[in-house]
């Protein structure tokens, strides 16, 4: 699928149909990567400023949801610390709440990501691709790894979420 | 930890609908607007900036050199300064605005993010090591000029800078260690540019 040259208001259009299709992956991706030093608000924003830049440059090579993927991440870990921050928006510790409809759940999250957001942003990204049930050749189209070394580093990943859990 | 429960619990997780295409809403207009731009272009910005400074600095000791006898050493070394930390942030500059490490695969643009992370954190504290000699140099001029207080000024900026440049490499040592291995985990993986 080519990508036309088009008016500011259909580029306006398609972003706004992007984001309504892809917004849960998006908010997920920067809650897995938010800390105190990149708040979920930031990097909400900046991957918001690059899905638009970006968006005239997407040619269809890739499905849409693979290169929104890349884009999301990519901006995440490549986040530097803004010296500028607005006010408002939204706010790591209460994407849980909103979400969970019980408390159990809630504490089950939690727990989940603070164990995933001690794993470097390569090993990140392949655990967070795994809970959203990408099959092993899209995690390797992502992530630009072969499908042996994630088949490989996702067994070590799990192995070491269930001993960090566990102890 | 049971990791197939996690994991159905992830894929049911669902923030609220309305709280985002407010936030949504709001930030398409920033970004349309221009009051929003992305870090990495601030960055480019930045670099920018100080490369102009590093093109038009050496401009400026012909200038002093007419108003203050100036060594050849000390406008030597003030230009190569100059140029030096001038190139090293024009090769910065070159790659960011160059390499489109958003649409790369993840391992690869990790990869170029550690990269010029270092290489930035090494050049700032480079940049700090070796205007030491240069603002020495100058002072000492200065002060051979007439102002015996500008040796004491050279001194104090000297080692200011080395000393900012040393505590720089000893802070960021272990963040540094960090990237490499980083580094060194994706040089092991069979890394491949296509998408």
């Amino acid at each position: 699928m080519a990508s036309a040259r088009t008016s500011p208001v259909s580029k306006d259009e398609r972003f706004m149909e992007m984001l309504a299709s892809h917004r849960q992956l998006i908010i997920k991706v920067c809650y897995m990567y938010a800390n105190e030093t990149a708040t979920l608000d930031d990097l909400y924003q900046e991957v918001m400023i690059n899905l638009w830049q970006g968006l005239d440059k997407w040619r269809g090579e890739c499905k849409m949801s693979t290169w929104i993927y890349r884009l999301a991440f990519n901006t995440c870990v490549s986040y530097h610390r803004s010296t500028r921050r607005h006010n408002g928006g939204l706010q790591l510790d209460a994407i849980p709440e909103i979400a969970a409809d019980d408390s159990t759940r809630t504490a089950d999250l939690k727990n989940m990501y603070r164990l995933i957001s001690k794993l470097n942003p390569l090993d990140k990204a392949i655990i967070m691709l795994w809970l959203d049930e990408k099959p092993y050749d899209e995690i390797a189209s992502i992530t630009g790894l072969s499908k042996a070394n994630i088949a490989s580093r996702l067994y070590r990943i799990k192995n070491h979420l269930i001993e960090m859990g566990n102890s | 930890m049971d990791l197939d429960n996690l994991r159905e619990q992830w894929k049911s997780l669902n923030i609220k609908v309305e709280d985002l295409q407010v936030e949504n809403m709001r930030l398409r207009h920033d970004i349309q607007t221009n009051k929003v731009t992305s870090i990495n272009r601030r960055l480019i910005a930045r670099i920018r900036n100080m490369l102009l400074v590093c093109c038009l600095a050496p401009i400026f000791i012909i200038y002093m050199k007419n108003e203050i006898a100036l060594t050849t050493a000390t406008i030597v070394c003030y230009v190569s300064y100059f140029i030096i930390i001038g190139a090293a942030h024009g090769y910065l500059l070159w790659r960011l605005s160059t390499r489109d490490y958003l649409s790369m695969p993840i391992a690869a643009a990790i990869k170029e993010a550690a990269t010029l992370e270092l290489y930035r954190k090494r050049m700032r504290m480079w940049s700090y090591i070796m205007a030491a000699p240069v603002i020495f140099m100058l002072m000492m001029d200065i002060y051979k000029y007439g102002y015996p207080g500008a040796l004491i000024s050279g001194i104090i900026g000297g080692l200011a800078g080395l000393a900012i440049g040393l505590r720089l490499e000893y802070t960021n040592r272990k963040l540094m260690r960090q990237i490499r291995q980083l580094l060194d985990q994706i040089d092991d993986c069979n890394v491949s540019d296509n998408p």
